[in-house]
């Protein structure tokens, strides 16, 4: 072990700028890709200001609607200094929310509720408008419903079992249950069900392409070592160059391993909420798909420009068809896509199997005597 | 002692080497020579088991050439290929240091430095991308003795140094060969070198340009 860490110390030192690079680029480009897409998303969001006239438990629901909509960004400011925003442009919109809120809409009053404030440069604020509507409407509607049932019961001479407040839960609760009211608008890409695609604002997933490709460009060392003229040497050491490439395969793959660990740890520490035992596993399986298919690649291999090449056509390939809707809802998706199976807490996929299979066969393979493949005279 | 018998080589239909026996005594040196194609290489490299024959029998102190006895084969074997086969973007020490890690002979780093300084190599520290031509063959004469072999086969060893290297190269191999009883097997085209080094001269090859030379220079030509 000692003498196998010590040759590939010794050759790592010479190529130290490209070892750096593989090992750190794939950490250093998610992180900077993240930030980017965070700085886009916040610059992407719309500044609109909220003034609440009074605190009701009404305004505040209303209020928490508004905020909860991930394509606004709200501001609870004093009316003038919110309008002084406005003229300023800082904001798109304003909308103060009246005295009397509550009681005008228990009492199915909905006109004149909200006062809205728009400016020249507000491109938001019909949407934004209607948006609001569409939220009082809601909560005027369950107000309307409970004085038909009121009216109703009146009429039966039948007094109510449930109070108003029972009423509008149960309304609730039948709305998100039959997701009678739901409406989602999302940008292209960002929508928020449990997908495998690419996403750039999951690190995880930023980082299994990009480390993908890091990979590729470390494993190099297999293809330079195999054809070197120093290759016919191995007959004469104590391993030959098959156990010796298998060896350093192994160490790459628990060294790759370790620091891939570190990265976990280091991005639960800057985002959170994404380290557990399922993750790590997923990972060791992950490395080791990735490890085995750059070295078998790197093995059959004889030029290294086409070696980048390969590397490069399979992370693209990887990476747009895990943009394609129609390639990641096939079943097969998981079980043919090399990151699919990490990204979802898998293990297995079929790659990995032909992979290991192939390492398998290749160290009880029988060793070449004859190491010049070239006709000699 | 290394024994050939009736050895036989043939690519397909094309017969390189037929009926090649021959024998070499310890601390012997042998040179091979003959026209390009005459098969030089392929029996050099048939000997240093790195290709097998097509049929004949080839032993190495009674040790005949099967693949179950290569490992005790390779033990006794230091090949020197015509290609400079040492890493160039580390230094000697290191080139000394890898293959000796790899070596089933363990030698200190004090005697790694004088098998460099046996062959004339006194450039430890230096990077071997910094290294003449000559100092590069000398390198990988010094890693190919490194197991320290009693057989060293060298496939033209001196190809493209200049004069005073060459003559440092051949000092070298007479030392191994008179000193530490090594036998060396030695393909060259030049007939300096094989005039001042060899003891015998095997030739190989229809063209009889070569053994006509050393005839003239009274070196015994062996045709195989």
């Amino acid at each position: 072990m000692k003498n196998i860490l010590y040759i590939r110390w010794l050759h790592i030192k010479r190529h130290a700028v490209s070892v750096l690079l593989g090992l750190l680029l794939p950490v250093v480009a998610t992180i900077s890709l993240v930030a980017i897409f965070q700085t886009v998303k916040e610059d992407a969001t719309i500044p609109v200001a909220i003034i609440v006239e009074e605190e009701t438990q009404l305004v505040k629901e209303l209020v928490r609607e508004i905020e909860e909509n991930p394509l606004y960004r709200t501001h609870e400011l004093k009316e003038r200094q919110a309008l002084n925003q406005l003229q300023k442009n800082d904001l798109d919109s304003v909308f103060i929310i009246k005295k009397n809120y509550e009681k005008q809409v228990e009492a199915g009053n909905r006109n004149r509720l909200i006062q809205g404030y728009a400016s020249d440069m507000s491109i938001a604020y019909p949407s934004t408008a209607e948006m609001i509507q569409a939220i009082v409407q809601e909560q005027a509607s369950r107000y309307k419903a409970i004085h038909e049932i009121t009216n109703l019961h009146s009429q039966f001479n039948r007094q109510r079992e449930k109070t108003d407040e029972q009423l509008i839960v149960e309304s609730k609760q039948i709305e998100a249950d039959q997701q009678l009211l739901q409406t989602t608008m999302d940008y292209a890409g960002t929508n928020t069900n449990k997908s495998v695609s690419a996403n750039t604002n999951n690190p995880v997933e930023v980082w299994a392409y990009l480390v993908m490709l890091g990979t590729f460009f470390l494993f190099d060392w297999v293809l330079k070592e195999k054809h070197a003229d120093v290759a016919v040497r191995f007959l004469y050491t104590k391993q030959s160059l098959k156990t010796y490439l298998l060896q350093h395969f192994l160490l790459y793959t628990t060294v790759l391993f370790i620091l891939d660990v570190i990265t976990m740890c280091l991005f639960e520490w800057l985002y959170g909420g994404m380290l557990s035992l399922r993750l790590l596993a997923a990972l060791l399986f992950y490395r080791i798909l990735l490890n085995s298919s750059a070295f078998l690649i790197s093995f059959v291999m004889r030029k290294v420009y086409v070696y980048y090449l390969v590397s490069l056509t399979i992370t693209l390939l990887a990476i747009v068809t895990s943009l394609l809707d129609i390639v990641t809802a096939s079943p097969l998706f998981t079980w043919l896509h090399p990151t699919a199976a990490f990204l979802q807490g898998d293990y297995w996929n079929i790659w990995l199997i032909i992979n290991v299979l192939c390492i398998i066969l290749i160290s009880l393979g029988k060793e070449r005597d004859d190491v010049t493949s070239k006709t000699i005279t | 002692m290394l024994q050939v018998k009736q050895l036989h080589k043939s690519y397909g239909k094309k017969v390189i080497l037929d009926n090649i026996s021959f024998s070499v005594a310890p601390g012997e040196i042998i040179g091979l020579v003959g026209e390009n194609g005459a098969g030089k290489s392929t029996l050099l490299h048939i000997l240093a088991t790195i290709l097998q024959p097509t049929t004949g029998q080839v032993t190495l102190d009674k040790t005949p050439y099967e693949r179950k006895h290569m490992p005790v084969l390779r033990k006794e074997i230091g090949f020197v290929p015509q290609e400079i086969a040492i890493w160039e973007e580390f230094t000697v020490a290191e080139n000394m240091k890898f293959f000796e890690k790899l070596s089933p002979v363990r030698l200190s780093e004090v005697a790694l430095q004088q098998l460099c300084e046996a062959v004339n190599l006194y450039f430890w520290h230096e990077s071997v991308s910094t290294l003449s031509g000559g100092m590069k063959r000398k390198l990988n004469i010094a890693i190919s003795l490194i197991h320290q072999p009693k057989y060293l086969l060298l496939d033209e060893p001196t190809v493209g140094i200049d004069l005073k290297s060459k003559y440092e190269i051949i000092d070298v191999l007479k030392k191994l060969a008179t000193e530490e009883d090594k036998t060396i097997i030695y393909i060259s085209h030049d007939m300096d070198e094989i005039t001042q080094l060899c003891n015998r001269v095997f030739h190989l090859g229809t063209d009889p340009f070569y053994q006509t030379l050393l005839k003239k220079r009274g070196k015994e030509v062996v045709v195989l």
